[in-house]
């Protein structure tokens, strides 16, 4: 075959390359032609391309690192604004009242006023001693717990017994030990040598609620106060007689 | 704006910017005159600078001449390649080649030979592409010299259209090549060829034809300076690898 004289250009080359490697459109109808006839042309093509081949692969384990790179941070700033985004609701929801239940001192409890009872979620317990905080889940029958939680000093007295008693007939002053919110406690007291006598009706906390002085020794107490253990204390003019316990729940 | 378009800007704007980022070619193109035993191996940077000094030298002509009907990464790898070339006129060969790795190794399934095989099969498929016109006619002579399955893919390659009995009974007259010595192959492919091409041509033209373009693609495939050593047999065992990797 004879080789056509006149080369072709570096534009016509480069295009051809392009061409070979599917990288640019078909050259024209003239250039196919030189090429097929030019062994020169051929050579410095196929070798060209070869090279560019060569170029391209050796690129593509760099970009392909670019693109996982790329999709890894992509993902980590996704990442991050799904926790920033909780981490926004969770500072704007509102939050809920905690009620704090401080020990007014070593063996009771304060008790909590109805109007604060059984409307939370949570409630901290903190024991001051240790710095703890303990959530409590149930939240809202700690209140009303308290209520019922046993004052040490009191306890050790209902089951004493006194020396200075001078009842010979205890069971005229027995209270029941449950009682219901509302029922009324009626004691006879006349059994009672000691006529100067006042009855003391004290919450779990130790706070004297009701002080009864009975002239005709008998006592009716309507019992309106809030659920809870309460404790009752009989005293003479210079003596404990006796201590006593019960409980008062709701009514049913 | 995708790499072509920013190399164009950079070429009118910031040609010593563009020339910093076709480093990795200008290596690429050295490296490739190093393994054929161009230039030693401690003058390529020498050849680089000298390059980079001609590139330079001659950017406003670049700028002027680039018509932008391919990549500037392609031009440009066409220019260096031109310059290396003038280089290499200057001083001449000046070492031996390096022998090629995977001439001493010998055929095996793993992966690097896989890799090494398809780069030759890719380069054999690109020289037929560069016969232009002839690729069919080269195309269907290296299949059926060397007892390969002819199919219609390879007729398509051919101009015109031709029914699909037409191009059956072609295909059945090829295949009947198989196992037949090659003078008869030629007369055979010369009948087939007739209606293909629309015109005749003697068995013994073909085969001279066939001759002489065979030549021109083995020395494509070993390189100038050579650095394979390709022969008419092992262009066949080529083909008959890739068709079995094909399958």
């Amino acid at each position: 075959m004879d080789e056509v004289k006149q080369h072709i250009d570096d534009n016509a080359i480069a295009g051809y390359i392009d061409w070979l490697r599917s990288d640019g459109p078909k050259p024209e109808e003239s250039i196919l032609d030189h090429v097929a006839s030019c062994s020169s042309c051929k050579s410095s093509i196929l070798e060209l391309s070869e090279m560019l081949d060569g170029q391209d692969k050796a690129e593509e384990p760099t970009e392909s690192r670019k693109r996982k790179m790329i999709f890894i941070l992509r993902a980590v700033a996704l990442l991050a604004g799904v926790l920033a985004v909780a981490m926004m609701i969770q500072f704007l929801k509102p939050e809920k009242k905690s009620v704090e239940m401080a020990q007014v001192n070593d063996d009771s409890l304060r008790i909590i006023a109805p109007s604060e009872q059984l409307e939370t979620d949570t409630i901290l317990l903190r024991n001051d001693a240790e710095a703890e905080v303990i959530d409590i889940i149930q939240h809202d029958t700690i209140l009303y717990a308290a209520n019922y939680v046993p004052n040490q000093g009191l306890e050790a007295l209902v089951s004493a017994r006194f020396r200075s008693v001078t009842l010979d007939n205890k069971n005229n002053i027995m209270i029941p030990g449950v009682l219901m919110r509302g029922e009324e406690l009626s004691l006879d007291l006349s059994d009672i040598e000691d006529k100067e006598i006042e009855f003391i009706l004290v919450s779990n906390t130790g706070e004297n609620l009701l002080l009864v002085n009975p002239k005709e020794l008998k006592i009716e107490i309507k019992l309106n106060f809030d659920p809870g253990l309460y404790y009752w204390k009989l005293i003479s003019s210079d003596d404990i007689l006796m201590v006593g316990k019960f409980r008062l729940n709701n009514e049913e | 704006m995708d790499r072509n378009q920013i190399e164009i800007k950079l070429l009118k704007s910031n040609p010593r910017k563009l020339l910093l980022k076709y480093q990795s070619i200008i290596w690429m193109i050295v490296r490739d005159y190093f393994s054929k035993g161009m230039v030693r191996f401690r003058e390529q940077e020498d050849l680089v600078q000298e390059i980079n000094k001609k590139l330079l030298e001659r950017m406003p002509r670049i700028q002027a001449q680039y018509n932008y009907t391919s990549k500037l990464r392609t031009y440009f790898s066409v220019i260096i390649r031109n310059i290396c070339l003038e280089e290499y006129r200057k001083i001449g060969m000046v070492s031996e080649a390096d022998p090629i790795p995977y001439l001493k190794t010998e055929a095996a399934e793993s992966p690097v030979d896989l890799f090494l095989f398809n780069q030759e099969y890719e380069r054999l498929q690109r020289i037929i592409v560069l016969f232009n016109k002839e690729q069919a006619r080269f195309n269907l002579l290296l299949k059926v010299i060397n007892n390969m399955i002819v199919v219609d893919k390879d007729l398509d390659l051919f101009p015109g259209e031709r029914s699909d009995e037409e191009q059956d009974r072609l295909l059945k007259e090829i295949d009947t090549c198989k196992d037949q010595i090659k003078k008869k192959k030629y007369i055979i492919i010369s009948q087939v060829l007739t209606p293909l091409e629309g015109k005749y041509t003697t068995p013994e033209s073909l085969r001279k034809w066939y001759s002489s373009r065979l030549d021109e693609c083995l020395k494509l495939m070993n390189g100038n300076p050579p650095t394979s050593s390709y022969t008419a047999d092992s262009i066949g065992l080529l083909l008959e690898q890739a068709y079995a990797n094909e399958k």
